[in-house]
Order: C-alpha cells, then structure tokens, then sequence
C-alpha cells in the first residue's frame, strides 16, 4: 500500500514543478498547429463560382443560389459554417486551387446560428437566346485562359475572355427571337439553343 | 385533418437497417435487475442511436462516404474509414502504395493509443481513482496534440481516401512526434505498474466480470474483450492490410477474463501500439513514392473491409454498380457484439461492481449514466447512473481503509 501512494507524492511534485498541462484556453488564446482544418475563409478574387465545392461537400454545407431577377444576374456561393465538417474537401477539389482556404479560426461558437455564413458572389452569363445559365462569367474566363487558343471555337468562351479585354459588346439577355438565323452562332447561347441553331433553319425544319 | 393528410401519404416507411452504434455518445439502455445486492438479469436495450447512416451513405460518393462513416464514432472515428477503404479497395482491387500504407497505420495505432488511454481514465474513474483519471487523459492529450499536426485536427482526421491518404506526414515532424511517444512510454510504464501492483485496484478488479472463452466464442465478443480471455485473434495479424505485415509486432493476449485482465491487456496494447508506431515513421523516412494514388473510377461489385478498432473487429461490406456512389453498404461495429456480453459478465456480481463490468467492455460513459437498477421483486427504480459511481467509489474506499 506504501508504493502507490509514493508514486501518487512523486507525481504530484512533478505536477506541482511543471504546472497544469492544459492551457487557460478562453483566456489565453489556442494558436493550432499548422495545416489546421479550420473554418472555410472563400477569397473574393480566387473563386470563380463554378459550384465545385458545392458539389463534393460532404455536409452539404455550401449552397449555390442562382439569382436571375437580379440585374446582371448573380450566382451566391454560400459557406454555412453551422453545417460545415471542417473536411477540407472545397479546398482540396477547388477549381483554382485558391478559391477557399482553411483557416486557423476554429472558435466559432455563438449564440446566433443565423450569423454563420460567409457569402461570394459573381455575375453569370445567360443566353442570350432562353435565358438559361450558360455559367459565371469569371468561370468562362478562367475556362479561356485556360485553354489558351484552343478556346477560340467556343463562342461563349470567346467572348467572355474579349469582354475581359473590354471589346465585347453588353450582352442582350433573355431576348427571345421568334425567328433562328445562321449569324445566331455568333451569340452567347447555352447548349441547347446552340443545338437548335446548329440543327434547324429558319422554317424550323431541319436542312 | 392535419394528421389524417399525413397518414394517407404514399411510400412512408422506416427502413430498419443500420449500425446500432453504441460507440461514442451511445444511448444503449440498461435495466439490471437486482436481488438484495446481487444482481439477477439484465436487459439491453440498443438502437436509440439509429442514424440511417447506411442510407446516408448510399446518396454520398466513394470520397463523401469516409467522412460520413468517420463520424459514426467521436472516439474511434479512423476504424470506420479504415475499413470502408478496404472494402472500396478490395471491390476495385486497388493496391495501395507503400508511403499510404505506412501512414494508414500510424494513424490506426495513434488512436488505438488515445482510445486505450481513454478507456484507462473512465475505469479509473468509475473505480473513484479520479487521479488515474486525470494522468491518463493528460497523457492522451499529446497524442491529439500528434494529431492535430499530421491530419488539422484532433479528432476526426479525415486521413482515409480511396487509394491512399489524404496527407503526408512530413519528415521534419517525425522527431517531434517520436519524442512525445518517448513521454508517453513513460507515462504508460506508470499505468502498468499502477495497474499491476495496487492492492485496491486488485481488490476491485480480479476475478470480478469473469467472461470465459466459452462465453466469447458463444457471444461472439471481439477485440481485447476476446484477447482478455485469452482467445488469441486479432484482424491486423489474421487477414493484414495496411502496414500490418510488413512491421513486427504481437498479438497480445492474457488469461483470466476477468476486469484486471481486459486492463491489462489494453495497457500491452500500447506498447505495441507504440512499437508499430516508431517502425512505421522509421520506414517513413526512406519510404518513397506518392501517398495517393488519385482513383477516379470504382468498377462494379462487391468488397468486404475489416479493420481492427480500438474495441475489436469493424466490418464494412460494400457493393457498387459502377456509379460513384455505393448501392449498399453495410457496416458492423465492434461493440454491437461486445455489449450483449454484459449478459454473461454482469450477473452475480454486486451492484457497485455493476458499473465497472459494463464499463469494461469500453462501450463508452455515455451508456452507464443511463443505467436504471431495478428491483427484481417489486420493479421498482432503485439507483441511476450516478448512484451507482457513488457506490462503486463507496466500495473503493472501504477497501482502501481496509487494506
């Protein structure tokens, strides 16, 4: 019975000489270790709202609102960190690769639920036929840029990377056009109007 | 009318499928029922932690459905993703590279060694050692601490990915990380002598929750339950995956059954954990090749993927038909056969060993704190959870006095 409690002493000196392994945490502040999969920051410039992330989250967490009443229409990219895992998938499957990063911040407690999102949002380019989605105007861009001269057979991607270049005309929107001609080609169409001017002509009946 | 509408509704059903986890914060229910001070039966209830999680993960991708299963269990939350891989890589017949499989291990003994340490500090706890307790989990925190730094975070460490792993761990933490496992050597050197020559502590634990390796074998009990009662099996050494075969290490068993020896047993454990562990880095360090192998595509069929937990064998089953998201996965944990031999170990045993019997088993506390005691004749709710922590501290107080 004399041994335990002698290692018992022992240990307490050591505790005493030491002190308390844990940390004062609320007060002090918890500096984790790097590569700490922190809270989601997205970064404004990086993330061209293609919607990646939104799709690989295993949680669900992010949410892609398309807003076509708003003038130009906009794409919300929403982080809910109430829903967030803290995974790490968005930063690792992001298109660019900077998109959105993990940050350090991990003490994201509050008493309001309604506060935790963070929020990007970029203009989308619509047909100019039906109106559809045709993508995030910085994401046709990145698209260019990316395939360098091989995008020139893409309209759409054409004229996103001149309107970067500022010698692109404004999109006309949503015009609906009784009527399909040949010059249609040369308009921003999503893939299915772009089926239609390819396949049919004038009359409607295919060639 | 409100109602009525909803009963009407086409295709309402409840699919009865699903890990009854009884892992982390499990609400498994106990009814003991008691005769004086002995106890004569008890009931388990299980599956109030019904999830669906076997559903969840066949609406979420291969990639997706690691970090649904890890977060079956809080504690173990590697063991499902280990074995959900195997199983993805025993369908596909994927062979991992080696700096993967090395890294897979490491991972998979680190939280052996916090679960054990865990464990070590609950049953400190429920014995009314709170010292035990509080060393134990202070030697459990720098493993999280290894934790954070090789996977971002202390728990769920979302290291697991079809073809490999998620994150290196690069060379220049390895000395940081061979050094705080030197600490932790020392520290599980002072379980094993607290543990093997305290008189209360035997007192309190020998001969006491006795499974014999008949019971194993008839309850089918798993892990260092069935290693406590000397049944020799052990999933990483039976069927390897992983770096399993490719370091040396042994399959610890000991005799008895009884609390004393499942303690045992998981302090053995440790060291061999740390064994595998320092090997593991070791070859680490020369190891070369990709740590993932990038899969895109899983061919149509079925795999099985085991792995050994903390608290014994996890089973995954897994089929696909070539689509990106599992058509079934079936999961089976530990525990789920562990807790049913709480039948055999717990009768005849007083009621302030009760809790440490169940306890054993390492289900987790969450469980006991939901414990009822019934009295056989009347029905009647004598003690909850908490009562019968005080009893037990009650009991090891007076064998201190006594001693």
């Amino acid at each position: 019975m004399k041994y335990p409690k002698l290692r018992e002493l022992k240990h307490a000196v050591i505790a005493l000489i030491k002190g308390p392994y844990t940390s004062k945490f609320p007060f002090e502040p918890h500096v984790p270790a790097p590569g700490f999969r922190g809270k989601p920051v997205p970064d404004t410039k990086e993330c061209i709202a293609c919607g990646a992330c939104a799709n690989v989250c295993p949680a669900r967490a992010i949410e892609i609102v398309d807003r076509l009443e708003t003038n130009p229409p906009q794409r919300e990219v929403i982080w809910h960190y109430d829903l967030c895992i803290y995974c790490g998938q968005c930063e690792r499957l992001c298109t660019t690769e900077k998109g959105v990063k993990l940050s350090a911040e991990f003490d994201l407690a509050t008493m309001d639920r309604s506060t935790l999102w963070s929020k990007i949002e970029k203009e989308l380019v619509i047909c100019e036929d039906c109106g559809a989605i045709v993508g995030a105007r910085e994401h046709l861009q990145w698209l260019a840029k990316k395939l360098g001269p091989l995008s020139s057979g893409n309209i759409n991607l054409t004229y996103a990377e001149q309107q970067e270049l500022n010698v692109s005309h404004d999109i006309k929107s949503g015009l609906k056009n009784a009527d399909i001609q040949r010059s249609d080609l040369y308009r921003v169409l999503c893939p299915k109007c772009r089926h239609l001017v390819l396949v049919f002509n004038q009359t409607g009946k295919q060639p | 009318m409100e109602k009525d509408k909803n009963m009407q509704e086409p295709k309402r059903c409840v699919i009865p499928i699903g890990p009854y986890h009884p892992l982390q914060e499990e609400p498994e229910f106990f009814k003991l029922h008691v005769d004086g001070e002995k106890v004569t039966g008890i009931d388990i209830e299980l599956g109030y932690n019904h999830r669906g999680i076997e559903k969840l993960s066949e609406a979420k991708h291969f990639d997706q459905g690691i970090f649904l299963v890890e977060r079956i269990c809080g504690i173990c939350s590697t063991s499902h993703p280990f074995a959900f891989v195997n199983a993805v890589e025993d369908l596909a017949g994927i062979e991992i590279p080696e700096r993967a499989k090395y890294i897979r291990t490491v991972v998979g003994e680190l939280e052996r060694v916090h679960s054990h340490l865990l464990w070590l500090g609950l049953a400190g706890h429920f014995l009314g050692y709170n010292t035990v307790w509080m060393w134990s989990w202070k030697y459990r925190e720098p493993v999280l601490d290894i934790f954070e730094k090789i996977s971002g975070n202390r728990q769920h460490y979302a290291m697991m990915k079809v073809g490999g792993v998620r994150r290196d761990i690069a060379l220049e933490d390895m000395p940081w990380i061979e050094k705080t496992l030197d600490e932790l050597v020392k520290g599980v050197d002072m379980f094993k002598g607290a543990v093997m020559d305290d008189p209360v502590i035997w007192a309190r634990t020998k001969g006491i929750g006795i499974l014999t390796p008949q019971d194993i074998k008839e309850y089918g009990g798993v892990g260092p339950l069935a290693r406590a009662s000397g049944i020799d099996e052990d999933v990483r050494r039976d069927d390897p995956y992983a770096a399993y075969n490719m370091v040396d290490w042994k399959v610890q068993t000991w005799q008895g059954g009884d609390i004393f020896a499942k303690a045992v047993v998981r302090i053995l454990e440790l060291y061999e954990s740390v064994k595998i562990i320092r090997q593991c880095l070791t070859r680490l360090k020369t190891a070369p090749g990709p740590f993932d192998l990038k899969v895109k595509e899983i061919p149509a069929g079925e795999g099985i993927g085991r792995h050994e937990a903390p608290r014994g064998e996890v089973f995954h089953y897994v089929r696909s038909d070539r689509a990106n998201r599992p058509v079934r996965h079936k999961i089976r944990a530990p525990s789920y056969v562990n807790v049913a031999t709480n039948e055999k170990s717990v009768i005849g045993c007083t009621i302030s060993d009760a809790l440490i019997v169940l306890a054993a088993v390492d289900p987790c506390y969450c469980c006991t704190e939901r414990v009822a005691v019934v009295d056989a004749g009347s029905g009647k709710h004598l003690y909850n959870g908490n009562d019968l922590i005080r009893l037990s501290h009650e009991k090891t107080e007076r064998l201190k006095k006594q001693l």
